[in-house]
């Protein structure tokens, strides 16, 4: 990159670099305002932050203090611990079940119900989770719709949102639910992209269905498929600030408080400063690297390229 | 002492209230209006359902009686700088204007929150002289009812930055046992006036289908999974045993936990026996209070025990409307002692988490106190056009100010708006209030249904309602139907780090030996880990405090 | 032979239900919209509405916030949409072009990818906000968002996947750069730009956080920030005499589940219409293999 300037530098712009660099200058400059211009926003982390002295007001520094205090407390390591397990859970079932929706969807010959479904089970991810929060609050109460088709099987109310012991699950099974219709795009395009010999000459030899699955669709996902896996890496932080914000409760910050919402509710709701960005940078700092990691094994392996 | 200070206050405030006998149009007293306009920059937190209610047709929040009677009266121009509508909307957008720098003239916080800003300097620290000198004789009765201990909460460094509004907690909020009164018809019972009889609605409502629909479909006692719930609460059970739910109860001159005493296993005994006979839902631990509604709509469930206005709340109220025949009675719960013979007092707490904090760089810091005193002035006395209008605006949201309210207004709705109805006192002379609470009591006699809550709480006609056994049992006497918090302290550190979690292991462990889960005896290694996870920290912080006093 | 003939079947009902599964809840609340209060509050409604009424929408039509809200939305869409779009193409067109032809491509890479790994936080943004004078007008929920790096990826990498030749031809007519952005590529590249205002319409429309924190007064709030105040599970627990004084006869629930069914009534009215572009839109710009 630096030499790519220095060579830029030395021969000086052509044309068409100037008209790019012209058309570069608007988003260039907004990112640089409201992205870059917030960063400094950090050295909260450092500081024994006093909101009304702001944000240039004369602070305390206090070094690595904020991070010392809030990694002693035990309510970050549940936060980390949650993030862990809801991500990671997301992280699987978010890639097993729409590789195997698309396998579905790939053996269904009449196009009219195939598309149905697909606009059906696209639909979830369209729909803002302020919106889904209000359906699943009304749906999975205790007196909701599902505890009553519950109980028709004599089973007892569960109360899916408001107890440590499934709210995991909870948070888990419905962020599938909203996702998995739209990640199966990808790999149904991926199985469009599979040479149709293949399978000719497989049913020739007598191959049936579930064979030509076995050793031809899967097969051909499989590239695909460890990419998605790579590159969801960097999100191993991210369990769902959106979801978790709009679905949880006190009830459940034992299960359900992940770094996000902590970071969201000691810095702002309980006006812990300093020890809520230290907690955010720290998560910035391990996303920013894994994501890193990721794209550099994601192009090594599968020479794939971001850019 | 401090207990006894409180309790002669409350005396003789219903008696200065009783004889005042209440506004015709009072006029408005001068605060000391200026000369020039002077603005005051403020933030407030309204929801949808309160701007649907009074910002409609021609007010807006620039433009409506209080902010018209502000500039009247006083000459000061309110400007919102922000306006939310949720409490966490208010909280995040707060601390995001506090730290850029943006500080309202002045703003209403809790006590942690007046300790922040107090440590930043960015706040008056002389909020109690200002008030001293230019509040107005309503302000000064109102947030003196608390007394000087509210003040004490908002101290740091011995001076005092906040205004305490203690106000909200009414002295009446006595808890009841609401019982189906159609249901006792059925079973030709009788209200129960001790224990026992307690026990004995509960097990007929129980086992002899009360409801006569020929099913066993009914439960004894409604409670929800939220132990710590006004309504549906087990706090009023335990306090038949002397077994406050969440106190520090003075023992042998120390101060000790509610939880950890034998009267809490008493009483914890008595609800696991209940829940065995098959007296309790069986999932009450997993129901939470809309559920239990529904239940008690659905005629499932007849006896609750929740505060005197809980028929405002869904929980009753739904029943009521739901079902034609309906009926709740209240029996006051400090009559029903498991002890006979003995009264089952309530707690009292007068600890204050509620402040106005006024703004260092505001230019008139003392117009806040005379928007305070008019607030108040104009609440008390011309109530139907700033308090809640005739066609049901509740115009007091827009003041701007928490509810700074008489502690006895129930009482006292109750007693002139009786007066009113019985034609003792001309319209005129009770207060908009009770006015409208008489009429809605009215409305209810008349065959409107929908008014059912009012009658509930606030009707004068010998039968049980609750605002007339307050009057007729306790108001001479709080020392003997009330217990004041022993600890009356700030924080401490060890409730800042362990209160949350002591709290879920309480609830944890009473849930289970309520269902049967654990023995009755793992309440002592309840009490063990109680003491081990953070207990024993606060029990030493509390009886220091306690030494000194 | 058996196999073959069972298959399809199963795989059809195993299919129907899935897309059940994600078209019940929608139809639940379709359902509670036109029934009763009664009914909703005692749960005797399931996929039908029972004791049908349209009280829910005669209701709503008269809450003047609720429309004050959809209007800010719209509004917002109006502005938000077109200044993504143009900032994505003006971004993305540079970049997708070869290093060595462009050789500050990877700086300007990078510089944009970075901002998607790190953030300074809400506090300095709402500084920001607020110091460039943009608190509680519409340009505060447009402009911090207005370049979304993960559709100038996208779209730089469909720009990527299209012929050079196409370029060098009209290089060749004399065509200027800034004329074959537009009057070349972008129409080129419609199933990504389709994709892309798809995803832009409706990141705008459901988001809800900046509009609490930019805007100053309710009035002002986007659709998904009113409902968010208005959807919220009122914390029953802790409430006084006087809020549920206000809850007290109003009917939330049907009330609710009216005014979630207006709400994402946009979104599934837009999609299907986008929806044949936005399988080649993605995969093509997203995945490479």
């Amino acid at each position: 990159m630096a030499g790519a300037m220095r060579a830029a530098r030395r021969k000086g712009l052509s044309a068409d670099e100037r008209s790019w660099l012209l058309f570069l200058l608007l988003p260039v400059l907004f990112v640089l305002v409201f992205s870059y211009g917030g960063m400094y926003g950090v050295v909260i982390a450092f500081q024994r932050f006093i909101p009304a002295k702001g944000l240039f007001g004369n602070q305390n520094w206090v070094g690595l203090e904020n991070f010392q205090y809030v990694f002693s407390l035990k309510n970050v390591w549940r936060a980390i611990w949650n993030t862990l397990s809801i991500s990671v859970w997301k992280l699987v079932l978010g890639i097993v079940v729409p590789v195997c929706v698309a396998l579905l969807l790939n053996e269904v010959r009449r196009s009219g119900f195939k598309r149905t479904v697909q606009t059906i089970v696209y639909l979830p991810h369209f729909i803002s989770w302020v919106i889904l929060s209000g359906i699943f609050l009304d749906l999975l109460s205790t007196d909701g719709l599902v505890n009553q088709f519950l109980g028709l099987f004599g089973l007892e109310p569960i109360f899916f949102l408001g107890s440590n012991r499934y709210f995991q699950a909870t948070l888990i099974v419905t962020d599938v639910w909203k996702g998995f219709g739209y990640s199966s795009i990808i790999y149904l395009s991926a199985i469009a992209g599979i040479d149709q010999e293949q399978y000719e000459s497989a049913r020739i030899d007598g191959a049936g269905r579930f064979r030509c699955m076995r050793y031809i669709t899967l097969p051909g996902l499989a590239g695909t498929i460890a990419l998605m896996g790579v590159l969801s890496i960097g999100n191993l932080l991210n369990a769902g600030f959106d979801q978790v914000l709009n679905m949880y409760s006190p009830q459940v910050y034992e299960t359900g408080d992940i770094i996000d919402t902590f970071v969201y509710r000691f810095g702002l709701l309980e006006a812990k400063y300093g020890p809520s960005q230290a907690v955010g940078l720290m998560k910035s700092v391990i996303s920013a690297t894994l994501t890193v990691v990721a794209y550099v094994l994601a192009y090594k392996y599968a020479d794939y390229s971001l850019f | 002492m401090k207990k006894r200070l409180l309790c002669a206050l409350l005396a003789c405030m219903l008696l200065s209230g009783a004889m005042a006998a209440v506004a015709e149009e009072v006029p408005v007293p001068d605060f000391g209006k200026y000369d020039e306009t002077v603005v005051i920059t403020a933030i407030n937190n309204l929801s949808d359902q309160v701007r649907q209610n009074t910002l409609k047709d021609e007010y807006t929040i620039e433009d409506n009686p209080w902010q018209s009677a502000y500039l009247e009266y006083l000459n000061v121009k309110r400007e919102y700088l922000w306006i939310t509508a949720s409490d966490e909307e208010y909280n995040t957008k707060r601390s995001l204007a506090l730290a850029a720098g943006e500080i309202p003239d002045y703003l209403q916080v809790s006590q942690v929150e007046l300790m922040q800003l107090a440590e930043a300097g960015v706040i008056v620290d002389n909020a109690k002289e200002l008030f001293d000198e230019y509040a107005g004789d309503q302000l000064k009765s109102l947030i003196g009812y608390y007394g000087d201990i509210a003040w004490e909460y908002g101290a740091y460094d011995g001076d005092f930055y906040g205004i305490p509004c203690a106000g909200g907690q009414n002295y009446d909020c006595l808890d009841f046992v609401w019982i189906r009164s159609d249901w006792l018809e059925n079973l030709g019972m009788q209200p129960p006036t001790n224990y026992s009889e307690l026990l004995a609605v509960i097990e007929a409502f129980v086992t002899q289908d009360p409801d006569g629909n020929g099913e066993d479909d009914t439960f004894g006692l409604a409670l929800c999974n939220d132990l710590d719930s006004e309504i549906l609460t087990v706090e009023s059970f335990l306090n038949l045993f002397g077994a406050y739910y969440d106190m520090w109860i003075e023992k042998d001159g120390q101060l000790v936990y509610s939880a950890t005493t034998q009267e809490a296993k008493n009483a914890l005994a008595a609800l696991r026996d209940m829940y065995a006979k098959g007296w309790l839902d069986p999932e009450f631990g997993v129901k939470d209070q809309a559920a239990v509604a529904m239940d008690i709509a659905n005629n499932e469930v007849g006896v609750v025990f929740a505060v005197n206005w809980a028929p405002l709340s869904t929980t009753l109220n739904n029943c009521i409307q739901a079902n034609p025949e309906a009926g709740f009675i209240c029996v006051p719960a400090w009559r029903l002692a498991n002890e006979e013979g003995t009264i089952a007092r309530s707690k009292y707490d007068p600890s204050c988490n509620n402040f106005i904090a006024i703004s260092s760089a505001c230019e008139h810091p003392e117009a806040v106190i005379k928007m305070m005193s008019l607030y108040t002035e104009l609440y008390a006395n011309h109530y139907s056009e700033y308090g809640i209008t005739d066609d049901g605006r509740e115009m007091w949201h827009l003041a701007g100010f928490p509810t700074l309210e008489d502690p006895l207004k129930n009482c006292k709705n109750m007693m002139y708006g009786g007066q009113y109805l019985r034609g003792e006192v001309a319209a005129e002379d009770i207060s908009g209030e009770q006015l409208q609470m008489a009429l809605n009591v009215q409305a209810f006699e008349e065959g409107d249904r929908t008014m059912w809550p009012y009658y509930a709480i606030f009707a004068d006609d010998g039968e049980y309602n609750s605002s007339e056994w307050f009057v007729r049992e306790v108001k001479d006497d709080y020392d003997t139907y009330y217990i004041c918090e022993g600890y009356r302290g700030p924080d401490t550190q060890g409730m800042i780090d362990y209160e949350g979690m002591l709290a879920t292991i309480r609830d944890e462990a009473y849930i289970k030996i309520i269902i049967g889960d654990e023995e009755l005896d793992y309440f002592d290694t309840f009490v063990e880990e109680w003491y081990a996870a953070g207990g024993q920290t606060i029990t030493g912080e509390v009886n220091d405090w306690f030494a000194e006093q | 032979m058996k196999e073959k003939s069972a298959f399809p079947a199963v795989n059809a009902i195993v299919l129907s239900l899935l897309a059940f599964l994600c078209l019940f809840p929608f139809v639940h609340l379709l359902a509670l919209s036109f029934s009763s209060a009664n009914a909703a509050n005692q749960g005797r409604v399931w996929l039908w509405p029972v004791e049908a009424t349209i009280d829910a929408y005669r209701m709503i039509i008269a809450k003047k916030e609720f429309w004050q809200s959809a209007l800010v939305s719209i509004e917002r869409l109006a502005l938000g949409v077109p200044v993504q779009m143009v900032l994505t193409i003006l971004a993305a067109y540079p970049l997708s072009k070869p290093s060595d032809r462009f050789r500050w491509r990877m700086f300007f890479a990078w510089f944009f990818f970075f901002t998607m790994l790190f953030s300074g936080g809400m506090i300095p943004a709402y500084l920001l906000v607020r110091e460039l004078k943009l608190m509680d007008t519409l340009w505060a929920l447009v402009l911090p968002g207005a370049v979304p790096v993960f559709n100038v990826v996208i779209l730089m990498n469909y720009y990527r996947s299209l012929p050079a030749e196409i370029e060098e031809a009209a290089i060749v007519d004399g065509a200027s750069q800034w004329r074959i952005m537009w009057r070349i590529w972008t129409p080129l590249a419609l199933p990504s730009i389709a994709t892309l205002t798809l995803f832009s319409l409706v990141g705008h429309w459901n988001s809800w956080f900046d509009g609490i924190i930019y805007m100053n007064f309710p009035e002002n709030y986007p659709l998904q920030s009113y409902l968010r105040t208005v959807i919220q599970k009122v914390d029953t627990s802790n409430m006084t005499m006087e809020q549920w004084r206000e809850l007290a006869g109003t009917s939330e629930r049907t009330l609710k589940a009216a005014q979630i069914m207006i709400a994402s009534l946009p979104m599934l009215l837009f999609y299907p219409f986008l929806q044949r572009y936005f399988i080649k839109g993605i995969t093509i710009g997203g995945v490479k293999g």
